[in-house]
């Protein structure tokens, strides 16, 4: 099992080759600018067409039905202003569903992008029946997170495979699904679990590139290993580990699956987040011009949270290229 | 070869030991969805549980299909996931150079706000996506699936990591071919295309997890069984009073995934590097 | 039209109805029937409202008749049933009507009428020394206190439930409406505008409740799966028509009536009806289907799966039917429950809103244990009071 592929650039190459991109955009001369912009225009239209007819219309559409109250059975519509949003301000479920979102996008994130971390690093050594561990640890993110949750549901149910387990150590039996932390944390792991293989692959590849010449050299200077680790390593693969993270910020507001199929956001809404709030106010209940009112703040929160991000990475990813 | 001393051999050991753990988290489930997909409701229920099954239950795989399409559903899922990926390269691939390398004006403010598109949650959108559906005629097909997903989130994400992929080539390429008298087309797919493979591959790995994965979607979108994917169907197996059918379901399961992880293990350096490479490396 | 059930022998014989029809209506090219749960049905009509292409007919349970009667969107069929020969509409048994019925117009026709029975294990009584349910009749003593001490017995001696509540897993709040009317209570008024679930009647139902899960130990708790049919528990509530069910049982098994309680006898009646939707294309095609489809002949073949809503075919003949399982004996008490004391379940305009809060507050607040009762369901009352 080869998990390096030969079809890369040589790593050595890297470091010298950058960084190309001011270069070529310093380097046309005027009387190419207009070619130049019809070809990078040609070649971005599908893209931008797409998104906008469908993101963009989509976008504005949200924004006027949340401004809207529906009823789907009548099939009408009246313009009720900001009353959705200053329902969300006074529903008490908020509350409860608001930080829950915080807290997976906050666990999952950093929890997520560290776990998978420390992973890649523990597989990337060359030790015997390595590339065992680095399948086996793939192998939930192949399964969908439908069965993945399905299963999950069996292990945690009362008297189910991990009640047993603490019994066999003696232990009583946890309520996993009945809410609070013990629920949130569950759902955490859950999902944790299921995607940590991609982000495991990710890394490792990063890990693989970084010029061994670095690694020897800090190690000649007599750097211990949890430092090459902090100084050479981590800074060296500092994009994966930026992509990772972000990737986990996104996937982390769309833990959806794992409540739908083992609470339904019960009991209560007290194992609820917002992306199953919209789809049970929009699609359960009904409540179209509500729903709509949570997703636009949904978007807002990503739009924030990842604006912050994306100001302060420049300062702490290693050479980025813009 | 250096000798090992005790201290290396000591986190030999515990590196094995975690491992071991996580590989035990990874696939202990796994294995209790095989074994449970042989058993009868009423032993999946048992307490404390039974690791192998008392009788082995093959009905329940034989009623896998008996109560659903589900080798129909399967294919919905598989040429659904194949489409997903071809649009998202289409339209990357294109947008990711154009951006790296081509960088026409205004470039900068384009990419965020492609960027921007990656962020918008699917759960944010999925009510006037449902509406522009209904009003396209789209419901209970396969339209939205494709078209939505690829446009809004797997493309703008295959776009970053292929402009990020076309950045890290050296631009010296570029300006031998212009000398040469190359055209800007023939410099992009002759030279700078093969060159970004291994990221292609990793937009593709990346963009079929993502339409494998998708739940709430076709949840929304498709009624009809035979047009229902693989995640949604795993959740409608039911006896005709609606009571669940546990055991069927896990078969349903098992089967839903011995495919895929004998795709990966056949296809493992591909998938692999597809997802190590591309421009994910310093 | 969308149907709830996949049950092959169901759908066969909807298909058979179907072309009987379409034989005589050359105009009507094609019948669908489209299965879906409960689960589904609500997003799958209120979707196809949105997008322009609801069914025409469906089925729709009681619990959202008021709902959607109220949103206009079901079609009067009282004229067409009136006036379609040989329907027989005065047939209809008007108690088990009134919930589809607004002044002089029918805007669904109950299909399925069903009662919510007791089945239980009657080997597992008697391999425990257990006095069974049928016991408790015989004496005389059928109440849900009896009910509550006998599985106690059963469970401590055997380590199974006593009890399980069949399609309840604590989101349903429905399948508990026998108990609340054996103690005389209610989630809300006769007229859906206040709420009533903190009573003392519901209290004193909740109080039983709780007291076999979370005391006892006879009734499963949150979230535990248990098989009934499986022979995994002492009793179960559910359907009449759940019988098919017991089809491969390997245990001797009964089915009697519901225990009473201090409010006396009375029998829980589920419901679900055939109803044409407004935003359906063809609305008189799918009005004359509907009374094709619940015309005396027809409902006759129904029977045999769905109780009827009519007077004359509410028979022990009719219900036993072909059924390898029904007796007239098992049958006969419950028809006659039915006609004296059933009272269908209690139906709240804003249903959608209503259920999901009445079932996640008694999830959240009541069923949990050592619950102060009083205080809990003061809870569930600060939730659906705003919704009625």
């Amino acid at each position: 099992m080869a998990l390096r592929t030969t079809e890369v650039v040589p790593a050595g190459e890297h470091p010298r080759a950058r960084p190309p991109a001011r270069q070529a955009a310093r380097r046309p001369a005027r009387g190419r600018d207009q070619g130049r912009n019809l070809f990078g225009y040609a070649l971005l239209a599908p893209q931008m067409v797409g998104f906008l007819a469908i993101g963009v219309v989509a976008l504005v559409w949200v924004v006027w039905l949340s401004l809207n109250h529906v009823n789907v059975l009548a099939g009408t519509q009246e313009f009720v202003g900001l009353a959705n949003y200053t329902r969300i301000l006074s529903d008490p479920n908020m509350a409860t569903v608001l930080p829950n979102t915080f807290f997976f996008v906050c666990v999952l994130s950093i929890a997520g992008t560290i776990v998978a971390l420390l992973l890649a690093l523990m597989l990337n050594q060359a030790l015997r029946g390595i590339n065992i561990y680095r399948s086996i640890i793939f192998i939930p993110a192949l399964v969908t997170m439908v069965a993945w949750s399905l299963v999950w549901s069996f292990i945690v149910q009362p008297e189910g495979l991990l009640d047993a387990v603490l019994a066999f150590l003696g232990l009583d039996p946890l309520p996993w699904l009945r809410g609070g932390w013990l629920t949130l944390s569950v759902f955490a792991f859950i999902q944790l679990t299921k995607n940590v293989g991609i982000n495991v692959m990710i890394f490792l590849g990063a890990l693989q590139a970084v010029p061994q010449e670095l690694i020897e050299a800090a190690r000649i200077d007599g750097a211990g290993r949890m430092r090459v680790v902090r100084s050479v390593v981590v800074p060296q693969i500092s994009p994966a580990i930026l992509m990772v993270f972000m990737l986990m910020i996104v996937g982390s507001f769309k833990v959806f699956e794992v409540v739908l199929i083992l609470t339904e956001g019960g009991p209560g809404v007290q194992s609820s987040v917002l992306s199953f709030e919209i789809y049970k106010q929009a699609f359960k209940l009904n409540d179209v011009g509500y729903a709509s009112a949570l997703s636009v703040l949904l978007f807002a929160l990503i739009l924030l949270l990842t604006t912050a991000i994306w100001q302060v990475r420049k300062r702490v990813v290693f050479h980025e290229a813009d | 070869m250096r000798r090992t001393n005790p201290r290396t051999l000591a986190s030999r050991g515990l590196s094995y030991l975690l491992l071991s753990a996580v590989a035990l988290v990874s696939l202990g489930p796994i294995l209790w969805m095989v074994s449970a997909s042989f058993k009868s409701p009423n032993e999946i229920l048992r307490y404390p549980p039974t690791i192998i099954p008392e009788n082995f239950k093959w009905e329940n795989y034989q009623q896998v299909f008996e109560l659903q399409p589900f080798a129909q559903q399967f294919l919905n899922s598989v040429y659904i996931m194949a489409l997903v990926a071809v649009l998202t390269i289409l339209l990357s691939v294109p947008a990711g150079y154009a951006l790296a390398r081509v960088r026409p004006v205004a470039a900068g403010v384009i990419f965020l706000v492609l960027l921007s598109a990656m962020f918008i949650p699917p759960e944010a959108t999925i009510i006037p996506l449902f509406q522009m559906a209904s009003t396209l005629g789209w419901i209970d097909t396969h339209y939205p699936l494709v078209i939505f997903t690829a446009v809004l989130t797997t493309a703008p994400i295959a776009t970053f990591v292929m402009r990020q992929a076309f950045l890290t080539l050296p631009a010296e390429f570029e300006e031998a071919a212009t000398i040469d008298g190359a055209t800007r087309l023939r410099t992009m797919l002759q030279i700078y295309f093969p060159l970004a493979r291994p990221s292609l591959a990793s937009v593709t790995v990346l963009a079929c997890w993502y339409s494998w994965n998708q739940f709430l979607e076709p949840l929304i979108y498709v009624r009809s069984p035979e047009m229902l994917t693989v995640p949604v169907a795993l959740t409608r197996y039911e006896d005709a009073f609606a009571g669940p059918l546990w055991g069927v379901q896990m078969a349903a399961t098992t089967l839903s995934v011995i495919p895929v992880l004998l795709v990966f293990f056949f296809a493992q350096r591909h998938v692999v590097s597809g997802l190590t490479a591309g421009g994910l490396k310093s | 039209m969308t149907m709830w059930s996949s049950n092959p022998d169901h759908l066969a014989l909807f298909d058979e109805i179907a072309d009987d029809y379409m034989a005589d209506h050359p105009e009507v090219t094609s019948i669908e029937f489209e299965s879906l749960t409960l689960d589904q049905l609500d997003t799958v009509l209120t979707t196809g409202i949105t997008a322009g292409d609801a069914p025409d007919l469906t089925w729709l349970p009681v619990e959202s008749s008021a709902e959607y009667i109220a949103a206009g969107a079901l079609l009067d069929a009282a004229p067409v049933l009136e006036s379609t020969e040989g329907y027989d509409y005065d047939d209809l048994v008007p108690a088990l009507q009134e919930r589809w019925r607004d002044g002089d117009a029918q805007y669904g026709v109950p299909f399925s009428t069903g009662a919510l029975v007791m089945y239980y294990n009657a080997d597992l009584y008697a391999d425990a020394g257990v006095k069974s349910p049928a016991d408790l009749i015989a004496e005389g003593d059928w109440t849900w206190e009896s009910f509550r001490e006998i599985s106690k017995e059963l469970t401590d001696a055997t380590g199974v439930p006593g009890y399980v509540v069949n399609d309840f897993d604590f989101k349903n709040w429905t399948r508990l409406v026998p108990l609340f009317y054996a103690y005389g209570g209610s989630p809300w008024n006769d007229d859906a505008t206040a709420c009533t679930a903190d009573s003392p009647e519901m209290q004193d139902a909740f109080e039983l409740f709780n007291g076999m899960v979370f005391d006892d130990g006879s009734s499963p708790v949150p979230g535990q799966q248990v098989d009934f049919w499986g022979g995994q528990a002492g009793a179960t509530s559910s359907f009449l028509s759940s019988n098919a069910l017991l089809q491969d049982a390997t245990y001797e098994w009964g089915i009697v009536p519901m225990p009473s309680g201090p409010a006396g006898d009375t029998q829980a009646l589920g419901q679900a009806a055939i109803a044409a939707l407004a935003a359906g294309d063809n609305h008189e095609a799918a009005l004359d289907f509907l009374a094709f489809l619940t015309n005396a002949e027809n409902a006759a073949r129904l029977a045999q799966f769905f109780p009827p809503a009519r007077e004359s075919l509410l028979t022990t003949d009719v219900l036993v039917g072909s059924s390898t399982i029904l007796t007239p004996e098992l049958v006969q008490p419950i028809i006659d429950a039915t006609l004296s004391s059933g009272r269908i379940f209690p139906v709240a305009e804003n249903n959608a809103a209503v259920a999901d809060a009445l079932n996640s507050s008694l999830d959240e607040f009541v069923y949990v244990p050592d619950a102060d009762l009083g205080e809990a369901l003061g809870n569930v009352c600060a939730a659906i009071d705003p919704l009625l």
